[in-house]
């Protein structure tokens, strides 16, 4: 009996202490969405992980991302993030451990894992530990691979220069690279077509690493087994 | 002493079951004691972006329900609610679609083709989840045609309204860049995956025709992005 509450009595203190607390104003829909991809995300079941992903998150499992995610975020509310697309953002000098998500969490239609990437890449800016990682600026000029200006080819607005890029593989970049390209590879319970998301915007983050023997390394990574 | 022992136990489950409801309170009430600085970035949130405080619109899901077409089977109309509900659900893990859709009929594909010309522009997973579907359920010219369709779109330029353009923030511009190009990219994605795995169907000569003319028109769409990724996989697959 005495040993029965005893459990009781601290499972309700432990899920007390890992639960997400989220604002008032946060309206139904996102909290749900939220809680679904994050759902998903705890209920990922791994096969292997290369050895960056090890370092960072440790297993390719629901419960490694769990752990990862609640020991950085606490508390979730809404805000405009600075601009009309941002999905979900950290501001370290309001609370670090705090997510904000915006109305574009459910008003866009991204794939679920592209909102998970955002979700993640944001997490690691949560790290006070590590300065919050912040980007560093792109280089001057920044090329893709043919030696063209990495730009938005609508607006035509240059990356160059722009706090918008990383030189290590540990940083929200490298880790939600790292995330996504071992999910893409060794999630043994995720559908083809989550398989296939994980991998494209993976390509897109790898992209913001500026330094070539950083991504040189992170490729090989990929490789290892 | 035994008295004692009653005692300590009755102390310690006091103490557990306090410590649990100063917990849950702390915790289920963090949301309203907002500091100062939460309540001046709300403020200026509902100053500046008015549509923060209008209702919101679901830019990506159909204005109404595709109802099951008449000429369906039952099987055909039990996948057909299925699939609608999947895109409704945005879980993109459904392990559903990997087991019911992999081999669909050609009315079901037919029916695919339509809602994929009926979803808004905007609602971009949602025609790449068809777009995907179909590239890995390919049966015949059809499926080519529609794939070959999706690259003579106009490109979508933004993911709050296609027909605009519209500033971003560098920081995560990337993902919407990808998430604006989705249905032709998870197309190619489909193809390139369906090469790799070495599928019959590109053994016969027409196909193999109709894959050059898909790819081809994939290699003139207007989004570098997108001509990478088809000229890869030319590189790779030379047909």
């Amino acid at each position: 009996m005495f040993k029965t509450l005893l459990i009781v009595g601290m499972a309700i203190v432990s899920l007390q202490a890992m639960a997400l607390s989220y604002d008032k104003n946060v309206p139904a829909n996102i909290k749900s969405q939220m809680e679904a991809d994050l759902g998903f995300m705890n209920g990922i079941q791994g096969s292997s992980q290369t050895p960056l992903h090890k370092e960072i998150f440790g297993q390719v499992s629901g419960a490694a991302y769990k752990k990862f995610f609640e020991s950085h975020i606490v508390e979730v509310g809404m805000n405009s993030c600075g601009n009309g697309m941002a999905v979900a953002c950290v501001i370290p000098f309001m609370n670090e451990n705090k997510m904000w998500l915006t109305q574009n969490f459910v008003k866009f239609s991204h794939p679920q894992i592209a909102r998970l990437m955002v979700v993640y890449h944001e997490s690691r800016h949560a790290e006070g530990n590590n300065g919050n990682w912040p980007h560093d600026d792109c280089p001057t000029p920044f090329l893709d691979d043919n030696g063209k200006d990495m730009a938005s080819i609508w607006t035509g607005s240059k990356l160059e220069g722009q706090p918008a890029c990383d030189s290590t593989a540990y940083g929200s970049y490298g880790s939600s690279t790292i995330l996504l390209k071992n999910v893409a590879k060794f999630c043994s319970n995720c559908g083809d077509k989550v398989k296939m998301d994980a991998d494209m915007y993976a390509t897109d983050q790898l992209g913001r690493i500026d330094d070539a023997k950083v991504k040189k390394s992170m490729l090989a990574d990929f490789d290892a087994k | 002493m035994r008295n004692n022992s009653v005692v300590l136990k009755i102390l310690f489950f006091t103490g557990v079951l306090l410590l649990g409801a100063l917990l849950f309170f702390k915790y289920s009430h963090r949301g309203t004691s907002t500091n100062a600085v939460e309540k001046n970035e709300v403020a200026v949130s509902l100053k500046d972006n008015k549509s923060e405080v209008q209702p919101l619109t679901i830019l990506s899901e159909p204005k109404e329900v595709e109802k099951a077409p008449a000429q369906f089977n039952s099987e055909e109309q039990r996948k057909w609610g299925m699939i609608q509900e999947i895109m409704k659900s945005k879980n993109d893990n459904d392990p559903r679609l990997d087991k019911e859709f992999r081999d669909m009929t050609l009315a079901f594909h037919a029916e695919l083709f339509h809602q994929y010309q009926t979803l808004p522009m905007e609602s971009r997973n949602e025609r790449g989840l068809i777009a995907f579907l179909i590239a890995r359920d390919i049966k015949n010219s059809q499926d080519m045609e529609f794939l070959k369709s999706i690259y003579n779109e106009k490109p979508c330029m933004s993911l709050n309204d296609c027909t605009t353009t519209s500033e971003s923030d560098p920081h995560l511009a990337g993902i919407d860049q990808t998430s604006v190009n989705y249905p032709q990219l998870a197309a190619l994605y489909q193809i390139e995956k369906q090469l790799n795995s070495g599928n019959k169907i590109f053994e016969s000569n027409d196909f193999k025709d109709q894959l050059r003319q898909v790819l081809a028109h994939a290699s003139q769409f207007p989004v570098p992005m997108v001509q990478k990724k088809a000229d890869a996989i030319k590189a790779a697959h030379p047909l």
